[in-house]
């Protein structure tokens, strides 16, 4: 890492203070750099990073372009390990010794009325992974297999019992906060988006967590709590552009995911949220109840509850301008 | 041997203690059940598996209609199949794994057309305490099927109709 560090501030890429910055997209631009440093062929530290990042052409050139001026530098190394490079970052990073630790973030208390379900399911997928290992890892089984194996173990943790009260993480993005305020109720439309992909999770605890995994037998039901099991709220769209960042060779944290994806995250309470869940579906049922029905006393109870519905979605309006106003 | 089929045919075999064990209770069974099932998701349902059958009611609308949504449902539930992995094929399995390719390509990769809504018909008679078999979730849910080969049914399809293969469930 330090090496890193030193190569990053000789080469002038990143600020001299660059420690100051506790982001992780500093962190994995470094180790992109260090590889091209070391391992590239003809390619500058943006082509890669478009390559990596999506970044869209204006920002490419702009970054080429600066790279150009200030160093002129091209790389001339190793263009298999830059071709490894940018089809496994992840595994470039591990070898680089990064720190991949998941940050198991704020530990919550599951009070569902389904723990024990939940501790249960946990112990049993804990125990097929167990069982499963030798398998993963077997030079017999083929990439294909393994992440098949993935899959599978990433199926058993979206059957995992949730609730959303508990595992929203408490945050919704920019762009949904602005649909919010500029949409009617009805036009309203949000992803719940877990940060962590569950196939991910599945190579994760075959590869890296697997002493977790089988020296404590909660370590599931902890991760789970903690990092599998939580979700923001974004849009469609946003969640469809997460994609290609969300794959065991691409994702190496959510943080990075989200900026890469360039989607900004802001605090939008727990309270807020369940109110917007309560009003969407109340909507959502009124609506169809109005299509249906022909009696007038009916109609107007259910206008009236349309009406107020509307209201209460006005009050999330302005806390979601308040919200945005304040970034 | 599909390699896909093989590695689950693996995974069942190395799990299948668990499954059998004492301690593990009927919540816990069903998740691997449809941990499996999940697992059968991702194996081949392309044309080979195809048994032959389309449904009286897409017979019908073939000609009539253009939009008509075909789907293929798989005469065994994912779920059921996982259960029955675990239970009565799992020595089967255990003797030769290629026995699961078997299994798969004679019984549980097997699908016929339906339209959509007879999909959601079945749904009810696929729960696995509802399932008794498959001949007898289409009589409960009504679905007559007519035998009709993939070139039958393009060459019924009514002008203007998208290619089918269409939804999988």
């Amino acid at each position: 890492m330090e090496e890193i560090k030193q190569i990053l501030v000789n080469n002038e890429v990143l600020p001299i203070n660059h420690e100051s910055k506790n982001s992780s997209i500093i962190w994995i631009r470094a180790f992109l750099e260090y590889c091209i440093h070391n391992h590239a062929e003809k390619l500058t530290q943006s082509d890669v990073l478009k390559e990596h990042f999506k970044l869209d052409a204006t920002k490419h050139e702009f970054r080429k372009a600066k790279l150009i001026e200030k160093k002129g530098f091209y790389y001339k190394k190793d263009s298999y390990t830059l071709k490894q490079m940018k089809a496994f970052p992840y595994s470039i990073a591990k070898e680089l010794n990064l720190n991949l630790e998941i940050n198991f973030g704020e530990k919550i208390k599951y009070t569902g009325t389904d723990l024990n379900d939940l501790t249960e399911k946990c112990e049993l997928l804990s125990d097929m992974i167990k069982a499963t290992t030798e398998l993963y890892h077997a030079s017999t089984t083929n990439d294909e297999q393994r992440g098949l194996l993935e899959t599978i173990i990433g199926a058993g943790i979206w059957y995992l019992p949730s609730h959303k009260n508990e595992l929203y993480s408490g945050y919704a993005s920019v762009a949904l906060l602005e649909d919010i305020c500029n949409k009617d109720l009805n036009d309203i439309k949000w992803t719940e988006e877990h940060s962590f992909p569950r196939k991910v999770a599945g190579n994760r605890l075959y590869s890296q967590y697997i002493n977790e995994v089988n020296s404590n037998s909660q370590f599931l039901k902890e991760l789970y709590l903690s990092r599998l099991g939580r979700f923001n709220i974004v849009t469609t769209n946003e969640n469809n552009k997460l994609k290609r960042f969300a794959t065991v060779d691409n994702f190496i944290n959510d943080n990075l995911s989200y900026e890469a994806a360039e989607i900004h995250l802001v605090n939008f309470p727990l309270e807020l949220f369940s109110k917007l869940v309560s009003i969407k579906n109340s909507n959502k049922k009124a609506n169809k109840a109005l299509s249906e029905t022909t009696d007038q006393i009916r109609l107007e109870k259910i206008r009236t509850k349309i009406a107020l519905n509307n209201q209460a979605f006005e009050e999330i309006k302005i806390t979601a301008k308040t919200l945005l106003n304040i970034l | 041997m599909n390699t896909r089929i093989e590695l689950l045919a693996k995974f069942i075999i190395s799990t299948a203690p668990i499954y059998q064990s004492e301690e593990t209770n009927a919540r816990q069974k069903a998740l691997m059940e449809t941990i499996v099932g999940a697992g059968v998701f991702y194996l081949p349902s392309g044309n080979d598996y195809y048994n032959g059958f389309i449904s009286q009611a897409v017979l019908h609308a073939l000609g009539r209609n253009n939009k008509i949504k075909l789907v293929k449902e798989h005469q065994f539930p994912r779920k059921i199949t996982g259960k029955l992995c675990y239970t009565k094929y799992l020595n089967l399995i255990e003797e030769d794994l290629g026995n699961l390719d078997k299994l798969y390509y004679e019984k549980f990769g097997r699908w016929n057309y339906v339209l959509e809504s007879e999909n959601k018909k079945l749904i009810k008679y696929s729960k696995t305490h509802n399932f008794i078999d498959e001949n007898t979730s289409y009589l409960l849910s009504g679905i007559e099927l007519v035998a009709m080969s993939l070139a039958d049914i393009r060459l019924r399809r009514a002008e203007g109709s998208e290619d089918i293969i269409v939804d999988e469930y």
